[in-house]
């Protein structure tokens, strides 16, 4: 909105059906002829004899109509036309110039005054109430789109305070803090390109100093992917992970369970006409097999960085989560030992592009990481956004940002041994 | 967005002239689509090698697609970017498309 503020202003004075008139000439006969004509038709009306007070008098009422002879002594009626068009009163005033001389050009001056229609002297009572209705209809009809963008702006308000709202619940939902046990130290970004966020993750400490962990980017973006990553991150809770993603069968973790009960929750969600579907990757690092099991189901493929600096993308890619019922979803495991870093993160980060369409991209990504000294930094947040917007320059983030880096702390390297 | 090329036998070849398949032109694309299948076209191929970036809802819309035409027609995809491949290998929609190489291919796979 404006600098006008608009939006705090009451409901526009001439929502009546007949607004309110001025009639402003310097002969009082005229005015009380024009004023009884208006009245009859069953306008409000204001006489005006000083051509001076004019403008006060429109400031100070809810006048919404202005009918003005041209030739009053002090202020005529193009210089009164002229000072109300260029003053600040906010609503439109429909002005009638009034003149009881012909001269040729008085028609064009006064519309290039700013008025809106002109009338020659002798006035008749059928010309005139003509004219004095366009002038009505013109005024219902603007008063009319005011109200219509005043209720818009307010909805409008209502909607980003809203969505500002969800944004702040949204976030609530995902972890405050990263998260250091014994073993392991995490860490986590979160970046949301709009007030709302289709990217969700979480972290668990499980049994035996086990950590669980998912991600998951709805597809789309907007309000839309928000509700169904808040859905998620409601439903994959602590209990459900440590339930859904244990095989009693076999008594030991297969994230690929979970996986699969979410594939067959959330495909009910989606129909032919309206395909909604995230991608995930959820697992659980094992301290003692100094292992980590995983499920990729169309996240990008995590990357592992030991402790010599080692790096690789690893991951075979899976079916995302809703898109068919019949997905199978597997296990996949990874070396995990002290000093090694493990990188989860959703592709708001590599696709991040520039004014030339380049996405920012793994290689960069990988380089970052490689970058980052051995003790998890407080600022990690802006290292990483500042890199990326460093190479997005001016071009909005299109997409959230979601990122979590797991640490085997290194002094628990004879865990096994002091056990 | 994309041009509509009918064939022989019934086949229609639809070009997608944009090099990007995201969020922002998906759902029109999609549109255009389901007209054509509802005007009677049910085995259709993909022109695709324009597109050099295909997202998530891409993806969706495809796959929208692939389910509305079912198991009566028949999708090819043709001229998979390496870029646009890297995502359908990554959500193992290698496996659900039929993906050809060539056009002739292409033709040759729905005309069996």
């Amino acid at each position: 909105m404006t600098s006008q503020g608009r939006e705090n202003a009451e409901p526009l004075p001439f929502t009546v059906e007949y607004p309110h008139v001025i009639v402003a000439d310097d002969d009082p006969l005229q005015v009380e002829y024009l004023a009884a004509l208006l009245q009859g038709m069953g306008f409000r009306c204001t006489k005006c004899t000083n051509s001076d007070a004019v403008l006060e008098l429109i400031r100070n009422t809810d006048a919404a109509l202005l009918i003005c002879d041209i030739e009053m002594p002090g202020l005529n009626g193009l210089e009164i036309t002229r000072l109300i068009r260029s003053s600040s009163i906010e609503r439109y005033i429909y002005i009638i110039i009034v003149t009881a001389r012909n001269i040729e050009g008085d028609y064009e001056a006064g519309l290039e005054a700013g008025a809106d229609d002109f009338m020659l002297k002798p006035i008749t009572p059928t010309l005139f109430s003509i004219r004095v209705n366009v002038a009505r209809r013109i005024l219902n009809y603007l008063s009319e789109l005011v109200q219509k963008t005043n209720s818009l702006i307010k909805a409008n308000q209502n909607l980003q305070q809203d969505l500002l709202a969800a944004g702040k619940a949204q976030q609530a939902i995902l972890p405050k803090k990263g998260l250091s046990s014994r073993f392991y130290s995490v860490a986590h970004i979160f970046e949301p390109s709009h007030y709302v966020s289709g990217d969700t993750y979480n972290f668990f400490l499980l049994e035996n100093d086990c950590i669980g962990f998912y991600a998951a980017d709805v597809a789309g973006h907007g309000v839309k992917a928000a509700l169904l990553a808040a859905t998620v991150s409601h439903f994959v809770d602590q209990a459900l992970f440590n339930s859904m993603s244990f095989d009693f069968t076999r008594m030991e973790y297969s994230p690929a369970r979970l996986a699969e009960e979410l594939n067959r929750r959330f495909c009910t969600y989606s129909s032919t006409e309206n395909i909604t579907y995230f991608t995930m990757i959820c697992g659980v690092l094992d301290p003692t097999k100094q292992k980590i099991v995983y499920c990729q189901a169309g996240h990008p493929r995590p990357l592992h960085i030991t402790k010599n600096g080692k790096s690789a993308w690893i991951g075979e890619g899976g079916f995302p989560i809703g898109l068919f019922e019949q997905s199978e979803y597997v296990n996949q495991t990874c070396e995990f030992s002290p000093g090694d870093r493990f990188v989860v993160y959703s592709d708001g980060i590599t696709e991040a592009m520039n004014a030339g369409l380049d996405s920012y991209g793994e290689p960069r990504f990988l380089k970052l990481m490689l970058r980052l000294p051995d003790n998890e930094p407080e600022d990690l947040n802006s290292i990483l956004i500042n890199d990326i917007r460093d190479w997005t320059g001016t071009q909005e983030l299109h997409d959230d940002i979601s990122m979590i880096i797991f640490q085997y702390k290194e002094q628990n390297h004879d865990y096994r041994r002091t056990a | 967005m994309i041009t509509a090329e009918p064939h022989e036998d019934g086949i229609l070849i639809l070009t997608i002239t944009d090099n990007r398949l995201d969020a922002a032109n998906t759902p029109q694309f999609r549109d255009l689509v389901i007209e054509q299948i509802k005007s009677g076209y049910s085995r259709i191929i993909f022109d695709m090698h324009f597109v050099q970036f295909v997202d998530s809802s891409g993806l969706g819309g495809l796959v929208s697609i692939l389910k509305r035409i079912g198991p009566v027609g028949d999708l090819v995809l043709v001229g998979l970017a390496p870029n646009v491949l890297k995502t359908f290998s990554l959500t193992r929609m290698d496996r659900v498309f039929s993906i050809s190489t060539d056009m002739d291919t292409a033709m040759k796979q729905l005309k069996d």
